[in-house]
C-alpha cells in the first residue's frame, strides 16, 4: 500500500507540512479551549453546589449546550471545534483554486491516469481535519461526562443528565444557542 | 488511431463551438489545426482531452476513449498547464510518478537544448521559457498523441524555428502531433496534414505536399477558404483617413 507524504495531499507547490501544521495548531488551540472552558465551568459548578448546598449544575449546562448565558464571548465548550470544521471546509475551494492560479494546472490534474489525484489533493487535509475534530468531540464528551459523574456528589446530581444532553446536542456546536426549556 | 465521430459542442447561451465534426488521426502524423480566432480549435483539443463535455464520440484504436487512455494524450497549451510554484525538476518527478511511459532521456535532451533552469519555479521563468517547459513536458510524457494549442505564442522566431526542427527530428513513428497554430507560414513545411476549421466545422482536410504539387500553397488555400479579402486593408485605411493620401 502506498504511503502518502503530506506533500502528496496538497496542491503541488503548496507546503503540505505548513497546511498540516496549521490544522494541527488550530486543533490544539480548540482542544485546549475546550478543556480550559470545561474545567472552569466544572470548578464553578462544584463550588456553587458545595457553597449553597444546591444541586449541581446540569452537565449540558456546564458544556454550554443549554445555558442562557451563552453568547459570542462565552461560546459553548466545543464551539471552537465548529470553527475548525468550517475553516477546514473552506480550505477545499482554496485548494481547488490553487490549480487555476498562475496557470491552468487543472488541465493536467484532470487528465492524470489516477482519477483520485485531484480529489485527494483538494480534500485530504480538510477532511482529515474534520475527522480529527469529530474524533476529539467523541473522545472529549464521554471524558468530560465521566469526570462530571466522578466529581459530583451523588446527592447533588440531578436525574436525566444524558436526556438533557441529547435534547440540546446541536447547541454544543453553536455560539448563540438558547435552550428551549431549562432544567432546574 | 484517434477517431472523432460527429463531435458537437456548444457553450450555454452561445453559438455552436463545434458542429458535427468527424475526422481521424492515424499515428505518425504532424497535423496542423488551422483556423481563425473562435474557429473552435481550442475547444476541439479540450474535447479530445476530456476537459469539455461534448456530443458525439471519440474512439482510440476503435474503443471509446476512457480516463485510462488519457495517459496516451499529452497537452501543451499557451495557457500553461504546469504548476507555477514547481521547478522543472519537480515537474519531471511529478510526471515520472504519474505517467509510466515518461521519457527521461527526451526530457533531459530538450532541457539541455533549451538551456532551461531546472531548479527555478516555473512561474518565475520568462514567457518563452514557460512555453518551452510546457512543450517539453508534453513531449516527454510518453503520449502517442501530443496536442498543442498555440504552444509558441511569445517565443522569438529563431527559437521557434529551432524548435520545429527538433520536433520533427525527435518524433517517433507512433507519435502524432496535433498542432493548433496561427503560425501557418512557419509550420507549413513540417505538416503532413492540415485541418481547416471555420465556425466549428471542418472546411478542409489537406495534404500540403499534394497541394504543392498542384502549384498551390497552403497559405493561399487557407486565405481562399476563409474568404480573405485582400483589399480590406486599403479599404480600412481609406475609411480611417477620409480618403486622404496616407503620410509617407
Amino acid at each position: 500500500m502506498k504511503r502518502w507524504k503530506l506533500c502528496d495531499l496538497v496542491p503541488p507547490g503548496t507546503s503540505g507540512e505548513l497546511q498540516g501544521l496549521l490544522c494541527l495548531l488550530v486543533m490544539i488551540c480548540a482542544f485546549l479551549y475546550s478543556v480550559w472552558k470545561y474545567a472552569a465551568a466544572l470548578t464553578h459548578g462544584l463550588e456553587t453546589a458545595a457553597r449553597s448546598l444546591h444541586r449541581m449544575t446540569d452537565f449540558a449546562d456546564l458544556i454550554g449546550a443549554q445555558s442562557d448565558s451563552a453568547s459570542f464571548w462565552t461560546p459553548p465548550v466545543f464551539f471552537p471545534l465548529t470553527l475548525v470544521v468550517l475553516a477546514a471546509l473552506l480550505l477545499i475551494p482554496c485548494n481547488y483554486y490553487a490549480f487555476w492560479r498562475g496557470a491552468k494546472s487543472i488541465y493536467l490534474m484532470r487528465r492524470l491516469p489516477d482519477r483520485w489525484e485531484l480529489a485527494r489533493r483538494c480534500l485530504a487535509i480538510p477532511l482529515l481535519t474534520v475527522a480529527c475534530a469529530l474524533l476529539l468531540v467523541v473522545i472529549l464528551l464521554p471524558a468530560f461526562y465521566g469526570i462530571y459523574l466522578h466529581l459530583t456528589p451523588e446527592d447533588a446530581l440531578r436525574p436525566g443528565q444524558l436526556d438533557k444532553l441529547w435534547d440540546n446536542f446541536a447547541n454544543l456546536f453553536l455560539p448563540f444557542a438558547r435552550p428551549e426549556r431549562m432544567y432546574y | 488511431m484517434l477517431e472523432l465521430k460527429h463531435l458537437s459542442k456548444s457553450y450555454p447561451g452561445k453559438r455552436h463551438a463545434l458542429k458535427d465534426l468527424s475526422l481521424t488521426l492515424p499515428r505518425g502524423e504532424i497535423v496542423g489545426l488551422l483556423g481563425e480566432n473562435g474557429a473552435g480549435k481550442t475547444t476541439l483539443l479540450k474535447c479530445i482531452l476530456g476537459l469539455h463535455r461534448f456530443q458525439g464520440e471519440i474512439l482510440l484504436d476503435d474503443r471509446p476513449l476512457t480516463r485510462k487512455d488519457y495517459a496516451k494524450l499529452s497537452f501543451a497549451t499557451s495557457e500553461h498547464s504546469f504548476f507555477p510554484a514547481l521547478s522543472a525538476q519537480a515537474h519531471r518527478d511529478f510526471y515520472a510518478g504519474h505517467f509510466p511511459r515518461f521519457r527521461q532521456a527526451r526530457y533531459d535532451g530538450l532541457m539541455d537544448f533549451f538551456q532551461l533552469p531546472r531548479h527555478k519555479a516555473a512561474g518565475r521563468l520568462s514567457t518563452g521559457q514557460q512555453n518551452q517547459l510546457e512543450v517539453i513536458l508534453a513531449l516527454s510524457q510518453g503520449a502517442d498523441y501530443i496536442l498543442m494549442d498555440e504552444p509558441f505564442a511569445g517565443n522569438d522566431l529563431f527559437n521557434r524555428e529551432d524548435f520545429y526542427k527538433v520536433l520533427v527530428g525527435i518524433l517517433e513513428p507512433q507519435e502524432t502531433l496535433l498542432l493548433s497554430t496561427h503560425l501557418l507560414e512557419e509550420t507549413a513545411p513540417f505538416l503532413s496534414r492540415a485541418l481547416l476549421l471555420r465556425q466549428g466545422t471542418l472546411v478542409a482536410d489537406l495534404d500540403p505536399l499534394a497541394l504543392e504539387e498542384t502549384g498551390a500553397d497552403l497559405l493561399s488555400y487557407v486565405k481562399r477558404a476563409y474568404h480573405y479579402q485582400a483589399d480590406r486593408v486599403s479599404r480600412a485605411l481609406t475609411q480611417l483617413t477620409n480618403g486622404k493620401e496616407p503620410l509617407p
